[in-house]
């Protein structure tokens, strides 16, 4: 499989923006496909599962299970190029209610004949912008291996691994 | 003669623009400068911008830009479509129809006193130099105006930075 670099955090006080870049060797429809659709989002991103909502235009909401880990709305739908979301779009009183809702961005551009570049931009809080790097890190690590027709190993070492990793390129 | 400020990258039909630059002042100066008519006539244009996301962005009477704002963010995240239609957009052969020309500025404190300022756009490949050349003039004098200097009228600017981006 190919390697994923690791992300990029920049930021001062208490909000970071994380930037991953990776090429997936897919053309941009078939990794926005990978992205959007529901089937290959159970397999990719371990949190989505049966019941959860991806209204897909702009203002739609979007919501992984009950809610409780991400319940926001589209903001940008436009395949095969752009998506973007908030995590929250209403109160909470956990960490991700925050100024910037933690808005993730994914962006999708050809990049060779045979790869496409994925670039991943996210706001978070200083607190947990680790945890939340390493998360989309081995998450994007799984859309990867669906794209390139290798099989996705549940590793529960990997999180804790990637944590470590980005601890050390971004001490406290 | 500085360096570039806009990296371009892709291939085929589309490529993605980012223009990126450090600016000496705190991030909301930034921001309001950014966000509000009457600082965005001294550095781009006048016009008109909505206070929300939904609402309207017309510089130029819409001869140069007639869009949505799509993401309000204060003072992190500006993002808005370049027209609303194609068909009535002024210079369609600027904008990327997919993208609808969509912009997004975004910012992040380098420090209280420091700000990096972040422009992506998706364009045509045959109009990226040009675009280039813009986005890159654009922010070096949103730059001066964020840091208190004078913006001085240079009519060479954009042809020199367009020569640059076209080599």
């Amino acid at each position: 499989m190919s390697t994923t670099s690791l992300a990029v955090i920049e930021g001062h006080g208490d909000v970071r923006r994380l930037t991953l870049s990776v090429d997936l060797r897919a053309a941009p429809s078939a990794a926005w496909s990978a992205l959007t659709t529901l089937d290959s989002l159970q397999i990719w991103w371990p949190d989505w599962e049966p019941g959860g909502v991806f209204d897909q235009r702009e203002g739609g909401r979007i919501v992984i299970g009950d809610g409780t880990w991400l319940d926001g709305q589209v903001k940008v739908w436009t395949p095969p190029h752009l998506l973007e979301f908030t995590w929250r779009d209403h109160s909470s009183e956990n960490w991700f209610e925050h100024k910037t809702r933690s808005l993730a961005r994914f962006e999708l551009l050809a990049s060779s004949a045979q790869t496409t570049n994925l670039r991943l931009t996210q706001f978070a809080p200083a607190d947990s912008v680790i945890g939340g790097t390493a998360g989309w890190h081995s998450f994007v690590e799984r859309l990867q291996r669906l794209l390139e027709g290798e099989p996705i190993i549940d590793d529960p070492d990997r999180f804790d691994e990637l944590v470590r990793l980005y601890s050390r390129e971004y001490p406290t | 003669m500085t360096g570039k400020l806009t990296q371009v990258r892709g291939i085929g039909p589309v490529r993605r623009l980012q223009t990126q630059i450090e600016i000496q002042a705190p991030i909301d100066t930034v921001w309001e400068s950014l966000t509000q008519a009457e600082h965005v006539a001294q550095w781009w244009t006048r016009g008109e911008i909505g206070a929300t996301a939904g609402d309207a962005i017309v510089l130029d009477d819409g001869e140069s830009l007639r869009g949505t704002i799509l993401v309000m963010m204060k003072p992190y995240v500006f993002e808005f479509t370049w027209h609303v239609s194609l068909e009535h957009a002024a210079h369609p052969e600027w904008i990327e129809p997919v993208t609808r020309g969509l912009v997004r500025f975004d910012m992040i404190e380098l420090g209280r006193e420091a700000t990096l300022l972040t422009m992506v756009q998706f364009a045509p490949a045959t109009s990226a130099a040009g675009a280039s050349a813009g986005w890159h003039e654009l922010v070096e004098r949103l730059q001066i105006l964020c840091e208190g200097r004078d913006i001085e009228p240079s009519a060479d600017r954009f042809e020199e930075l367009k020569a640059l981006y076209s080599e």
